[in-house]
């Protein structure tokens, strides 16, 4: 019958459909990904909304400039909010801390202790992409988020 | 501003990357001319609408296992919570076992893979075991089902939703021990006052959220209990139209919407401080389930009056609930699958050291998640999932309106819900892009 000729051509038609707009995200996105510039420290692209006090972190030229992030009686009073790396690269912060604690970096599990008075640098590679939640863990504070793209 | 998403959600410390533009337009694109192609190409008689055609599978599986896996596992995550919180180690969520096995496992991956091999949740449901075991509810008041539909459920599933990405605290070991404590409390209550599975009917959660999901499955089970193959979403027209059954179906679309939109830049910018907050937050997520419902009504009004009239817009609703069931699945799986195959590797550390306090049983404690899979393949699931969900709900709902509206008035009254379909869809992409 013609209703059931139709199934088929319908399956098709979503199914050609479906690879051409495959093939064409595929060709936008390499193009997208090979134009982009190479830099360690890409600028975060922060919200200014009303009420918020976000530090934007404007390193576009002195790219080894370790950022830093600082935290006091509970509150992360200074730093930056988002860190963006290439996935293969080296991510590099400091966190200064007023109380002993941990440094969780999710996803990547690792753990780094902050000692009051002093600078820990955590340094590592970066080998997923994805968006991670570092916190001070005890603290329950959450203080930055690394954005690892491909 | 720091994500609020990350503080918020249940579990987890990683999100995927937001889909390139060149990728969203390319499924919005698919979107448009799929939903095209629908309305002139699909069949012009209604052939679902008798609801799926069993074929007996032949074989019996014995299933006891699994209702005590259900049972353990909720036994686990009781005792997970109530230990770390006697041995001091709440803080460190991912080192116990209680918080995976309710955010990934008994949340995310008992519902998916019902969608695959039929109501896993029926058997599983630990609650429904412990009642048998004990003899709790034997005495069922069905009528009660009658009257209340699965309202509660929709009420419960939005405040479960709300604890999953609002409460701050829901990743806490001791805070889903508590929580899965209580809730076992209570329907154990429920149960000798309403019985058993009325209670499961009207007082549970994940009961309607699996029954309707599973029904997404080419497997079932026919009246006698025996396993049965239909065709893929064939179950889905024949969902019994509960009282309650939009709501619980708008709550389903709704808060995975808020998970996934309030994790976008855009909505960090429009939102401020006031969505940082947890009563913001709570207000937020009520206004989107309150946006997405009246979106719905409105496509059912002007189906009505497209369509021809006759029927009210709140029966229309009810018929075509079911319509929405493989686009919320669609968008449950596109944000959450990732969450499945990385932060679900952390089950093999946890059997090593379930309640987080330094043991190591099988030498497991310190394994790595493994993040196998690159972002490009994880946008092309993602979009894929979202354009099938968009498919699938096109089909269910051009059979439906068939079947409701005769003649010329079944073509148009599918303008409007074609069109909600079409910004659900969007909305869909434009979270995943965000």
């Amino acid at each position: 019958m013609t209703e059931k000729a139709r199934y088929p051509t319908v399956i098709v038609l979503v199914a050609v459909t479906l690879w051409t707009a495959a093939c064409g995200g595929n060709n936008a996105a390499t193009s997208t990904s090979s134009t982009s510039p190479t830099t360690t420290i890409v600028p975060t692209t922060t919200s200014t909304t009303a009420g918020t006090t976000t530090t934007v972190s404007t390193s576009t030229t002195t790219a080894q400039e370790v950022p830093r992030i600082k935290v006091e009686d509970g509150v992360k009073t200074e730093g930056l909010d988002t860190l963006s790396v290439r996935v293969g690269e080296t991510v590099r912060f400091e966190v200064a801390a007023d109380v002993a604690d941990e440094i969780h970096v999710h996803g990547f599990d690792l753990h780094f202790d902050t000692v009051p008075g002093e600078e820990v640098l955590v340094e590592f590679v970066a080998d997923a992409t994805g968006i991670f939640e570092v916190e001070l863990e005890a603290a329950g504070l959450h203080i930055l988020d690394l954005e690892v793209t491909p | 501003m720091i994500r609020p998403e990350l503080i918020g959600h249940g579990i987890g410390g990683r999100l995927d990357l937001p889909v390139p533009l060149s990728y969203f337009a390319a499924g919005a694109a698919v979107v448009l001319v799929v939903t095209f192609v629908g309305l002139t190409a699909l069949w012009p008689e209604p052939r679902m609408q008798d609801g799926p055609r069993y074929r007996e599978a032949g074989w019996r599986p014995r299933l006891g296992w699994v209702t005590a896996m259900g049972v353990a596992g909720l036994l686990l995550t009781i005792v997970g919570g109530l230990a770390a919180l006697l041995a001091g180690a709440d803080a460190i969520g991912s080192r116990n076992l209680a918080p995976l096995l309710l955010w990934v496992v008994f949340w995310l991956v008992v519902p998916f893979l019902g969608v695959v091999v039929g109501d896993l949740y029926s058997v599983l449901n630990p609650w429904r075991g412990l009642a048998g075991w004990l003899g709790v509810g034997e005495r069922e008041k069905p009528d009660i089902v009658q009257r209340w539909g699965v309202w509660p459920a929709a009420v419960l599933l939005f405040a479960f939703a709300w604890f999953e990405l609002v409460y701050s605290d829901s990743a806490a070991p001791s805070t889903v021990g508590i929580a899965a404590l209580a809730y076992t409390i209570y329907l154990l209550t429920l149960m000798p006052r309403v019985g058993r599975e009325t209670a499961l009917a009207v007082g549970d959660v994940f009961t309607p959220y699996n029954r309707l999901l599973s029904a997404i499955s080419p497997w079932g089970r026919d009246q006698q209990g025996r396993l049965v193959r239909r065709g893929w979403l064939q179950a889905l027209t024949v969902i019994p139209e509960w009282r309650g059954l939009t709501p619980f179906v708008i709550v389903m679309i709704g808060t995975v919407s808020y998970d996934g939109l309030s994790a976008t830049q855009w909505w960090e910018t429009a939102t401020g401080s006031f969505g940082a907050t947890m009563l913001g937050s709570t207000i937020l997520m009520l206004a989107l389930v309150g946006l997405i419902g009246a979106a719905y009504f409105l496509a059912c009004v002007a189906a009505v009056r497209l369509g021809g009239g006759g029927v009210p817009a709140a029966r229309v609703a009810a018929r075509f609930a079911h319509t929405l069931v493989p686009i919320a699945f669609a968008y449950a799986f596109a944000h959450y699958f990732t969450l499945i195959l990385f932060e679900g590797q952390q089950l093999i550390s946890n059997i090593s050291d379930p309640f987080g306090i330094g043991w190591d049983l099988v030498g497991t404690r310190n394994y790595k998640i493994n993040f196998f899979l690159g972002p490009i393949p994880v946008w092309y699931i993602q979009l894929g999932t979202i354009v099938i969900g968009h498919v699938a709900g096109v089909v269910l709902a051009h059979d439906r309106a068939l079947a409701d509206f005769k003649g010329l008035g079944a073509v148009r009254s599918q303008y409007a819900m074609l069109l909600l379909m079409v910004l659900l869809t969007s909305l869909g992409l434009f979270i995943l892009a965000g």
